[in-house]
């Protein structure tokens, strides 16, 4: 009993001194200091000799040239500004001449997931920007081309040249730059990503269980292969370190980022997992195929692996908040399915996962996903607070106030 | 301990192992494109 009371006691410590060291890693990365872009500002105004600070916000470089006087001449302009990507946000430094012509440009930093970055990269989706008017929207699909497979990371980059380029528009030539509006984006993902959220309320409140496998094939189709857009945990590094997309834009980002954890609290069972998830749905289907009968004999051994998830999130977390860079943290193999894009040893991962899950039921799920573990710890919060409201209520009955509210613990 | 370990225990401790190191790699791989 002792040993058993002493145990529970080191694991609070340890729960308690990892908690405080992801707080104190999120407070370092955001006193960390600013890089410097000038290597940066070098690569995008080549022909420039010095460069001389003319704004902060967004931070803007002038580009001088000096004749065999000694006397500077002004060649053009850099301007360093950031907008979020899928991941976290991409820092574009932009070259721009006398003309208000953009010159280059270059990614000077990203928080990004690297294989989107990458994509982007390979598609020389920076060239075309060069020669564009600094005063023109830069608009996905009317005046830039997008990259499939990393449509966020694409908009991400036009907006942070478009931001920085009409800034200099403004202040450094004096133009008039209409900005433009960005209309409520509202389409089919929106729609069949919020059917299926209501989908799965109707299916939980009124306890049809037939819905779920609607709701998870839906999911498999629209969250999944179709929009690509499962929960990951570069999502929640991302949303730890305070990257927020413009919600006019990421609408579905906010439904299953925000909208989904408060259901989730609320209604205290783990929804996404088990009547949304793409990668669960898939799964499911395999042991339906498979048999997914095969189970570890031994369940202490099957206990013991499950609680790695644990370690897994913990650590990865830890690193994308060291590294600033969300993306760290997308370990899931379901990006390289449904985008059919992934890099190194990620083409093994899938494979063997998805082998896995055809003799043993969510595979995946089970022992290395996430979202087990980000749900865990909403009910574990939940379930905490009802603690906390019980005791609360009993010291109040101990004391003689009667309780007007009747506080439910039932899950 | 390990005299209690059937086969099947040991199929599923290997593919378990496989998958952990393969996303050791990974992430130590994503490590190297970010640097």
């Amino acid at each position: 009993m002792n040993y058993a009371v002493g145990e529970n006691r080191i694991n609070k410590i340890i729960n308690l001194v990892a908690l405080l060291i992801l707080i104190m890693a999120l407070i370092i990365g955001w006193v960390i200091p600013e890089d410097d872009f000038l290597p940066f500002a070098k690569e995008s105004l080549p022909e420039a000799q010095t460069f001389v600070k003319v704004a902060s916000s967004p931070l803007t470089y002038e580009g001088k040239v000096s004749d065999s006087q000694g006397k500077e001449q002004i060649i053009g302009y850099v301007v360093i500004d950031e907008a979020t990507g899928y991941g976290g946000p991409i820092t574009m430094v932009t070259g721009i001449n006398l003309e208000g012509k953009i010159i280059g440009t270059t990614i000077a930093k990203h928080q990004d997931t690297p294989s989107f970055i990458s994509i982007v990269l390979k598609h020389n989706y920076l060239d075309q920007f060069v020669d564009k008017n600094i005063t023109d929207p830069l608009s996905i699909e009317k005046d830039i081309d997008r990259v499939s497979g990393a449509t966020y990371s694409t908009r991400g980059i036009a907006k942070a040249i478009a931001s920085g380029s009409h800034a200099v528009a403004k202040k450094q030539f004096g133009l008039a730059v209409k900005d433009e509006v960005i209309p409520f984006k509202f389409g089919l993902k929106e729609i069949s990503v919020l059917l299926l959220v209501a989908l799965m309320l109707i299916g939980v409140i009124f306890k049809f269980k037939k819905i779920r496998w609607v709701t998870l094939i839906g999911g498999l189709v629209f969250i999944g292969f179709q929009f690509n857009t499962p929960i990951s945990l570069a999502n929640v590094a991302a949303l730890l370190m305070g990257n927020f997309p413009p919600i006019r834009e990421n609408l579905i980002w906010y439904v299953l980022l925000v909208g989904i954890p408060i259901i989730t609290f609320i209604v205290g069972r783990n929804l996404y997992c088990f009547w949304l998830c793409p990668f669960g749905a898939l799964q499911e289907i395999l042991a339906k195929i498979g048999g997914g009968s095969f189970k570890c004999c031994n369940k202490k051994i099957e206990a013991k692996l499950s609680k790695i998830k644990y370690v897994i999130v913990y650590l990865v977390l830890l690193g994308a908040i060291l590294l600033k860079s969300p993306g760290f943290a997308g370990y899931e193999p379901f990006a390289t399915l449904f985008s059919m894009q992934g890099f190194g040893v990620q083409w093994f991962i899938l494979p063997v996962v998805l082998f896995s899950s055809l003799f043993i039921k969510r595979f995946w799920c089970r022992f290395f996903c996430p979202g087990f573990v980000i749900n865990g710890v909403i009910l574990e919060f939940r379930r905490l607070l009802i603690k906390l409201k019980n005791k609360f209520r009993y010291s109040r009955v101990e004391e003689g106030i009667p309780i007007e509210n009747k506080v439910s613990t039932k899950e | 301990m390990i005299k209690k370990l059937t086969a099947k225990d040991i199929i599923f401790i290997v593919l378990f192992s496989v998958v952990v190191i393969m996303l050791l790699v990974n992430q130590y791989q994503v490590y190297q494109t970010i640097n």
